[in-house]
């Protein structure tokens, strides 16, 4: 019996350590992050943006005029008035370039890993 | 000796007027940069409802946007600043060359009216872009007034880019 009930102590030990490694950050895989693009005089920065399938981007407006980010067919914010941001969440891998359509000299390109 | 005022009528297809002129006080210089957006929102008002391409109505719709989003930072800091803007020489012949481009703005029509208006939209954003660095920048006394056109800088410079861009769609250049 002593045998038996060590045996079963030395699982649950087993056990309570596996759930703590598992449980605990980076062994179930990235947490989601979020980033941001700054959009200052009619630039988007980071100009490159890399981040990892699950993430999301916040572009914030911190110029004196309306700006858009927009990727056709991908994401599109539609208009960012001066002080408004725009979040959207990336799942596809890929490399998407996207333009201010207010602005077309306005460029940009984020990296999904 | 050429002074900062000389250099920007000169830039903007102006006469320059007399040497007697001095170098641009902050007053005078805010009122350059509203009456240069102001010329600019007035034309784009015109071709936003005239213009016979989409895209430039497209384009002129997005000067009004801008400008006036310019002219509104503009005048909250000269506000907050207490500096009031000072007409002058220059930003009168400014508002008298705009007035004069929409008069002949308003005789034209069709696909003149788009090739005018957008040939004028690339030399005046030029010498607007030539002015702010010869002229204001190094002219702004406060700190804060030459952050302000540091940080406009960049909207006229993609202003321009876009203005050749609309430019070659019609089929010049």
């Amino acid at each position: 019996m002593g045998d038996a009930r060590r045996a079963l102590s030395r699982l649950a030990v087993l056990g309570g350590l596996l759930s703590a490694v598992t449980c605990g950050r980076g062994a179930a895989g990235p947490q989601p992050a979020t980033h941001t693009v700054t959009i200052e005089a009619m630039q988007f920065t980071p100009a490159t943006l890399t981040v990892s399938s699950g993430d999301t981007i916040t572009w914030v407006n911190k110029d004196m005029f309306p700006h858009t980010a927009t990727a056709t067919g991908r994401f599109d914010s539609t208009v960012i008035a001066p002080g408004e941001s725009w979040s959207h969440r990336l799942s596809s891998p890929g490399e998407f370039p996207y333009l201010c359509t207010l602005h077309p000299p306005m460029r940009g390109t984020i990296r999904v890993e | 000796m050429k002074t900062a005022a000389m250099v920007l009528a000169a830039g903007l297809g102006l006469a320059p007027f007399p040497a007697a002129a001095q170098t641009l006080s902050d007053p005078q210089i805010a009122a350059i940069v509203v009456t240069a957006n102001q010329v600019d929102i007035d034309a784009g008002r015109l071709a936003q409802k005239r213009g016979s391409n989409a895209d430039i109505r497209k384009f002129g719709a997005q000067m009004v946007t801008d400008h006036e989003g310019v002219n509104k930072s503009a005048v909250a800091l000269v506000t907050r600043l207490k500096v009031t803007p000072e007409e002058n020489a220059t930003s009168r012949s400014l508002k008298a060359d705009g007035d004069k481009h929409l008069a002949r703005l308003q005789a034209l029509e069709g696909a003149a009216f788009d090739q005018v208006y957008i040939d004028r939209e690339v030399a005046y954003h030029e010498q607007v872009l030539e002015a702010i660095d010869k002229a204001l920048i190094p002219n702004a006394k406060n700190d804060e007034l030459r952050a302000l056109l540091v940080k406009v800088r960049p909207a006229f410079v993609a202003h321009l880019e876009h203005a050749k861009m609309v430019r070659s769609s019609l089929g010049k250049d």
